[in-house]
């Protein structure tokens, strides 16, 4: 009798061995995703370039692109965006549905996906993730993207490949900003229960323990020289063949401490492609064609430069405020920067102007047809005279009750671009009259100023840019704490600030993209007719690389990495 | 002698304390603090920083900040890096051993060539040959690291040269044999330590020269000279000797700069030590980070001079007696 119930136990646990074995080996990908290539090389190393270290391994604490250029090779969310179109398109999750009355999204993620450590990613996973944006002990940049009217997002696991959250009204941008990184809640659910997950995944992790879905994992690490990636052979992408991508074995990002390095590095062949400094491309591109690489136009760059004049009564000072409140006097103001100059003169001839507070680079929700300020210094005089303003005979500008214009314009030291606007656009204001007081200063003092202080007359500053509208929810509603003219508004100065307000409320009301471009389109054509902002112009982003590489197609919006799986050596 | 050495160790205590306090207060007189770019960006709310602040111990006021680090740092706790979340021991390891990898080998190139340079330059004074070596030391003196640095790396890839352009280690280098990485990793020290090492000739070679020509002038040298010793046994016996308290002080300020040295060179050259660590952590305004380093580079100044003083106090009597 014991001795059979030696050989039972025995049994199950052979038996239990095996079915550990075969459950470990079998997770296989049921749902791949064809991408439209084929052909591909397998094998290589690509060779690239950063300017910094990356910050941690813990994506939840990034809060600098030095890291998570690095982790987005890595870990993957539910949905991201297409690098071309800038659509939402499927990742982790391969569909979604929208409940009728658009406030439930259930989503159903692709069965067979695996951890780098062959575990397979399931629902739990995901609440796990979504539990940690709430953690109020964890400062994450994602919670502000998926928290409405001051209200989270409740979630909940439908079975273990479908997950349904609702929304405490419709929100638009929630497919965008719901794409956050999963990360694998075996390895970390106990640290974050022990109140440890903080600590968790920092640089002085062995990186091989850092474990996502993605094409790559970190394999090497050496502080202050490089970031080596190795294929992930399980990822769920697959070419037209049904052969498994990405095709390049292994990544290698060398840090370099400035863009100088970067592009002798290049010219040298240690790295295979780059991103380059404007000012760079016309040199590079007479080299292209000896040393065998090529350049490429990327588009129009996301992210804004703008002069902005300071609207707030508390702080700004009579007679400037009348001046700065003044729409006339602001179209003048426009009307007096000379875009091209500053394309020519700050980017090389490799920029667009901007007059929409949409980048072009956004392609669906930009407006072209906006009310433009071509520079014309004439026509700002003009306007200038017809809102009472007088040129005296010493040459200097009065406003309708006799004072002398005269303000004072700053912008972060180091940034030559926008030291090079505000040098021309206060010698054009000079031309009119207006004496400008320019001066470059720390930026943590321009930031002290337009978040703390407020106290400031005008400022050439920028601002990174998305593809979704209402990501600018801190900047263009009255309320909101960058709206930089007059910030912390109890309830909107103007009207044209509160039609703004419901515009960007209502604007996110639908899903359907068409019935929010009507909003964002009547918002564009505000601001355009305001000009709160001046805006400036947008550079291009540009890229350099070897011939060898193939079917690589970088654009301003995903850069190169958005396909890196999709592309091949042939050296 | 051991009584000198205690005093001299008492003494680093308040000096420490003093320069940890003023650079902490320097550090917070700066406008900002580590958050303020996030404050510019347009998807995070004002409570979200807010929170981030609180985490950091931001929202406290400067005493109580200086005062929790020194505690800490009486536990040999430097505290953790805002940026990177991680120890600031852990930080300053990583990247130390490699920024006294290039301080001695370039330390080792500029005295290897000053001393007899300057030796020559002090026995030789006012000949055509000083002054030779005068404008080419003034003119190395002159031209700033970084920009030597960045034509060297130019003239590796205009020409062709068989060197890397920055780094340390080549990629996959570390599964190769132990002296091919050392050959790699040497190959990778030449730019920059050839960059700081003839920065180093200049300045030391000017010292040395001038040092023993002072030796040179004392009476006693006259004395040797006229009891009609060889000229050789005058210099290196008697010139040489006197003058080497100047080298002693010159070289404990060097062990004292030795981890603080050559961020700019380091930036250009991509080599992982200190100075662009400490650099990038003072522009973002990474506070621990910073005391870390400036902590331990005041440990190392301080020790550097005690060592030199100690070697002075054995070479010259007359300093043990002062």
């Amino acid at each position: 009798m014991r001795w059979s119930v030696a050989r039972v136990a025995l049994a199950v646990v052979v038996l239990a061995g095996l079915w550990v074995g075969t459950a470990a080996a079998g997770v296989t990908t049921l749902d791949p995703e064809v991408r439209p290539v084929s052909g591909g090389k397998y094998g290589g190393v690509f060779r690239y370039s950063v300017l910094g270290d990356p910050k941690t391994f813990n994506y939840f604490l990034a809060k600098e692109t030095s890291s998570t250029d690095i982790l987005d090779r890595v870990f993957e969310g539910l949905t991201t965006a297409d690098g071309v179109t800038t659509e939402v398109i499927p990742s982790l999750a391969k569909s979604w549905e929208i409940s009728p009355d658009n406030r439930v999204i259930t989503f159903h993620l692709r069965r067979g996906v695996q951890w780098h450590d062959g575990r397979e990613l399931t629902a739990d996973d995901v609440i796990f993730s979504f539990d940690l944006v709430y953690d109020p002990n964890i400062p994450n940049n994602f919670v502000d993207g998926l928290t409405i009217d001051g209200q989270p997002l409740t979630y909940e696991k439908v079975d273990d490949y479908t997950v349904r959250f609702t929304l405490p009204r419709v929100y638009a941008p929630i497919l965008r900003s719901i794409g956050i990184p999963i990360v694998p809640k075996h390895l970390l659910y106990d640290a974050w229960r022990e109140g440890r997950f903080n600590q968790m995944w920092g640089i002085d992790t062995d990186p091989r323990q850092i474990v996502g879905t993605g094409p790559y994992r970190i394999v090497e690490y050496r502080p202050g020289e490089r970031i080596v990636f190795e294929r992930n052979p399980n990822w769920w992408q697959v070419d037209q063949d049904g052969n498994p991508l990405p095709y390049i074995q292994r990544l290698e990002a060398s840090i370099a401490g400035n863009q100088d390095v970067q592009v002798l590095k290049f010219l040298n062949n240690e790295i295979d492609y780059l991103a380059p400094n404007l000012a760079r491309v016309a040199d590079l591109e007479l080299q292209a064609d000896q040393k065998g690489f090529r350049l490429i136009n990327g588009g129009p760059a996301f992210g804004t430069n703008f002069i902005v004049f300071n609207q707030n009564p508390n702080t700004v000072p009579q007679p400037k405020l009348s001046w700065f409140t003044d729409k006339a006097f602001r179209q003048a103001m426009a009307h007096a920067l000379d875009k091209e100059s500053i394309i020519d003169l700050a980017y090389g001839g490799l920029a667009q102007p901007q007059w929409s507070p949409i980048e072009a680079a956004n392609v669906f929700f930009h407006k072209p047809d906006v009310k433009q300020y071509p520079y014309d210094l004439q026509r700002a005089q003009a306007i200038l005279a017809e809102a009472g303003y007088r040129k005296g005979s010493d040459g200097r500008l009065r406003d309708p009750q006799g004072n002398v214009v005269e303000f004072e314009l700053l912008t972060n030291a180091g940034n030559r671009a926008r030291e090079t606007i505000g040098t021309l656009f206060k010698a054009d204001l000079e031309r009119l009259g207006i004496r400008v007081n320019f001066q470059p200063v720390d930026f943590n003092l321009l930031v002290r100023k337009l978040s703390e202080t407020f106290d400031w007359d005008a400022i050439i500053i920028g601002l990174t840019g998305g593809v979704e509208p209402a990501s600018g929810n801190n900047v263009w509603p009255s309320s909101g704490g960058l709206h930089m003219w007059y910030p912390f508004q109890e309830r909107p100065a103007t009207d044209w600030e509160a039609r703004i307000d419901y515009l960007f409320e209502e604007g996110t009301k639908y899903l359907d993209p068409n019935e929010r471009k009507r909003y964002y389109d009547e918002f564009q054509d505000i601001v355009a007719e305001q000009v709160p902002l001046i805006y400036t112009v947008n550079p291009e982003a540009w890229f350099a690389i070897y011939d060898y590489v193939q079917n690589a197609r970088p654009t301003a919006y995903g850069g190169l990495f958005y396909q890196i799986g999709e592309i091949w050596l042939e050296r | 002698m051991w009584r000198f050495i205690g005093r001299r160790l008492i003494q680093m205590i308040p000096m420490l304390l003093g320069i940890s306090l003023l650079s902490f207060l320097i550090m917070y007189a700066a406008p900002g603090s580590f958050v303020s770019s996030l404050k510019l960006r347009p998807d995070l709310s004002p409570e979200t920083i807010a929170r981030i602040e609180a985490q950091f111990g931001l929202d406290q006021p400067v005493l109580v900040q200086y005062l929790r680090w020194l505690w800490n740092l009486l536990r040999l706790d430097l505290g953790q890096s805002f940026t990177y979340q991680v120890p600031v021991t852990y930080l300053i390891g990583s990247r130390a051993l490699n920024t006294l990898l290039l301080a001695v080998s370039s330390a080792a190139i500029s005295w290897l060539l000053a001393f007899p340079l300057g030796v020559y330059a002090a026995v030789r004074a006012h000949t055509g040959y000083d002054r030779t070596l005068t404008f080419v030391s003034l003119l190395g003196l002159s031209i700033p690291n970084f920009f030597l640095a960045m034509l060297l790396l130019f003239a590796v890839v205009r020409w062709r040269l068989p060197l890397p352009v920055g780094g340390m280690t080549s990629p996959g280098a570390a599964s190769w044999g132990f002296w091919e990485q050392v050959v790699d990793v040497l190959r990778h020290l030449l730019i920059p330590a050839v960059v700081l090492g003839t920065a180093g000739v200049a300045s030391l070679t000017r010292y040395l020269r001038s040092g023993l020509l002072d030796v040179l002038r004392q009476e006693y040298i006259t004395t040797a000279r006229a009891k009609g010793l060889p000229e050789r046994a005058v210099i290196w016996r008697h010139g040489l000797r006197n003058a080497l308290n100047v080298m002693i002080t010159l070289f404990g300020f060097e062990l004292g700069g030795l981890l603080s040295g050559a961020a700019l060179t380091e930036i250009i050259t991509s080599w992982p030590g200190l100075g662009r660590l400490i650099l990038e952590a003072v522009q973002s305004q990474d506070y621990y980070l910073v005391m870390g380093s400036v902590t331990i580079g005041g440990v190392m100044l301080v020790t550097g001079n005690l060592v030199a003083d100690i070697l002075l106090a054995w070479a010259d009597p007359r300093v043990r007696l002062a």
